[in-house]
């Protein structure tokens, strides 16, 4: 049986701690606003419902986390979804085991007393893809207990990359559950806000999201060469939120 | 997928993963024909490119080559889960589904008799327990790999630095054809590529790929399997060291890396990977 701390061990030669608060990094996701903003170009354009954003690591597009995080979901091969999906659960695991009680802090709850994840865009996509689900639900085993498919997508309101409100709906009442949201990958947050919308519509009273990925597109403007500006490192030791 | 990889003006690594992005191949090419077109007159080149490689896909075919693009179900499965995964692959033998259980074995070209004993024990030990050897066929610990491999009666696989018509050094020529007939060699290179500087750690980026883990036996600062090893460690795949590498300062400051461990017998790696390969997550042993 392979452990937390050496599989997480093994995916963080392929991670980088998101960027300290300042200039030029969104304050909301750690994204690379375009030069003259404070927020990048999802934060700009989304209302904010949640609470708290608090990315893993950034996921540079093609990188190997990015791959990592394409290839739990959809790889075609059974094996290579499994390699992925046991290790990014490892990373998932003791991301929240050192900084749960910080993303708790930030989005201003005591704790977090449900664990949801945010659902694929429509409900057949939903249906099938059920490997967020097995991750946070299952195989991670510091969610798994107070996990719950509370969110499911409506089929209504807008495709694609857009916040909107009708996306999804929560599926019982969550009248004052503290919510920590997981998502594998953070790229416009669209997902991200509508789930959270949904959940406080439900009555939800907080929601803190845990993304793994901090997707960025390496060829859009400046961003691969702003991203390498950056300390190529990984400590488990440090979070967003205290950055 | 031939004709993106012959256009040279997108990374080696990033094709495959473009063209998955993207679903197609074809699309791909189009799309990127179509950004260029404001710059290039008359009509596209591509199907003048695409009959040109057809045709020279004919020719490999009779030399005995495969070409295996991330599209086909032969792609190898742990090369699929790294972000440096060439695009296709010009194969010479055949590749197996055992493939996917396999250790790298690599180091330097000027062994000394120790570091080849250490590579044959080392080899020796990982081909009992049921591991594919893959190794660079390159002089020393390569070389010593490979043959401890083949008098294991183990499968062991080359991942060469060239182009499949070339062999390097020349020296293991009948090697690499016995490989090829016996197991497989493979290249990320247009078969007339020649040794090259740079051809060498493009070749250790798909190596550490095609494994489940590198194994660094005798290596000195400026090695290509140093370099293996801080690509397996990008690759998420863990890196093992020979504890006697501690004499130099580079294995000493890796050693404290994470996925990276210090051992001295194949029994260590074959334990490690039994834990580290397995399903199930615990977050105490």
């Amino acid at each position: 049986m392979a452990t937390v701390d050496e599989l997480a061990a093994l995916v963080q030669g392929s991670m980088q701690n998101p960027a300290e608060r300042g200039p030029g990094i969104c304050p909301i996701c750690r994204g690379l606003p375009s030069p003259g903003y404070v927020t990048d170009v999802g934060c700009g354009s989304n209302p904010e419902h949640l609470d708290a954003v608090v990315p893993i690591s950034y996921a540079p597009g093609l990188g190997q986390l990015h791959t990592a995080l394409r290839g739990y979901k959809d790889n075609r091969l059974s094996v290579v979804r499994r390699q992925q999906h046991v290790r990014l659960a490892a990373v998932l695991w003791k991301f929240l085991l050192n900084h749960e009680e910080c993303v708790a802090d930030a989005a201003g709850a005591r704790a977090f007393d449900l664990v949801a994840v945010v659902p694929s865009k429509t409900p057949e996509q939903d249906e099938r893809r059920d490997r967020l689900r097995a991750l946070a639900g299952e195989t991670c085993g510091h969610t798994s207990s107070r996990y719950r498919r509370v969110l499911r997508a409506t089929g209504q309101g807008a495709e694609g990359r857009y916040f909107d409100p009708r996306r999804y709906a929560a599926t019982e009442t969550l009248d004052c559950r503290h919510v920590l949201l997981i998502d594998d990958m953070w790229t416009s947050g669209a997902s991200g806000q509508s789930a959270a919308h949904a959940l406080k519509e439900g009555g939800a009273r907080t929601v803190g999201l845990v993304a793994i990925g901090r997707f960025i597109r390496r060829d859009y403007a400046d961003h691969g060469a702003r991203l390498d500006a950056l300390p190529q490192v990984f400590d488990w030791a440090t979070c967003a939120v205290h950055r | 997928m031939l004709a993106l990889m012959a256009r040279r003006d997108l990374p080696w690594n990033k094709v495959g993963g473009m063209v998955e992005e993207e679903g197609s191949a074809v699309a791909l090419l189009n799309d990127l024909e179509q950004e260029q077109a404001p710059t290039l007159f008359g009509d596209s080149p591509t199907p003048e490119v695409l009959d040109e490689l057809a045709g020279r896909l004919d020719e490999w075919e009779r030399e005995g080559m495969q070409v295996i693009t991330v599209l086909d179900d032969a792609y190898p499965v742990n090369l699929r889960l790294v972000h440096d995964r060439p695009a296709a692959l010009f194969v010479h033998g055949d590749l197996s589904p055992d493939d996917e259980r396999s250790v790298a074995v690599v180091g330097t070209r000027k062994a000394s008799d120790r570091g080849l004993e250490q590579a044959e024990a080392i080899t020796r030990g990982l081909a009992e327990a049921g591991y594919v050897i893959v190794s660079g066929l390159a002089e020393g610990i390569d070389t010593a790999a490979h043959t401890a491999a083949l008098h294991a009666g183990q499968r062991t696989v080359a991942v060469v630095g060239t182009g499949l018509r070339h062999s390097f050094p020349r020296s293991n020529a009948d090697l690499q054809e016995h490989l090829g007939r016996e197991s497989a060699v493979l290249s990320q290179f247009w078969p007339d590529q020649e040794p090259r500087k740079y051809t060498f750690p493009m070749r250790n980026a798909v190596m550490s790929g095609f494994a489940r883990a590198t194994v660094v036996v005798e290596a000195r600062g400026q090695s290509g399997a140093r370099m293996q090893a801080r690509l397996a460690r990008e690759h998420g795949r863990p890196v093992f060291l020979l504890r006697s590498l501690l004499a130099h300062e580079w294995a000493q400051d890796y050693a404290s890396k994470s996925g990276t461990y210090i051992i001295e017998d194949a029994r260590e790696v074959v334990d490690r990977l039994e834990r580290l390969y397995s399903d199930e997550l615990t977050l105490a042993p």
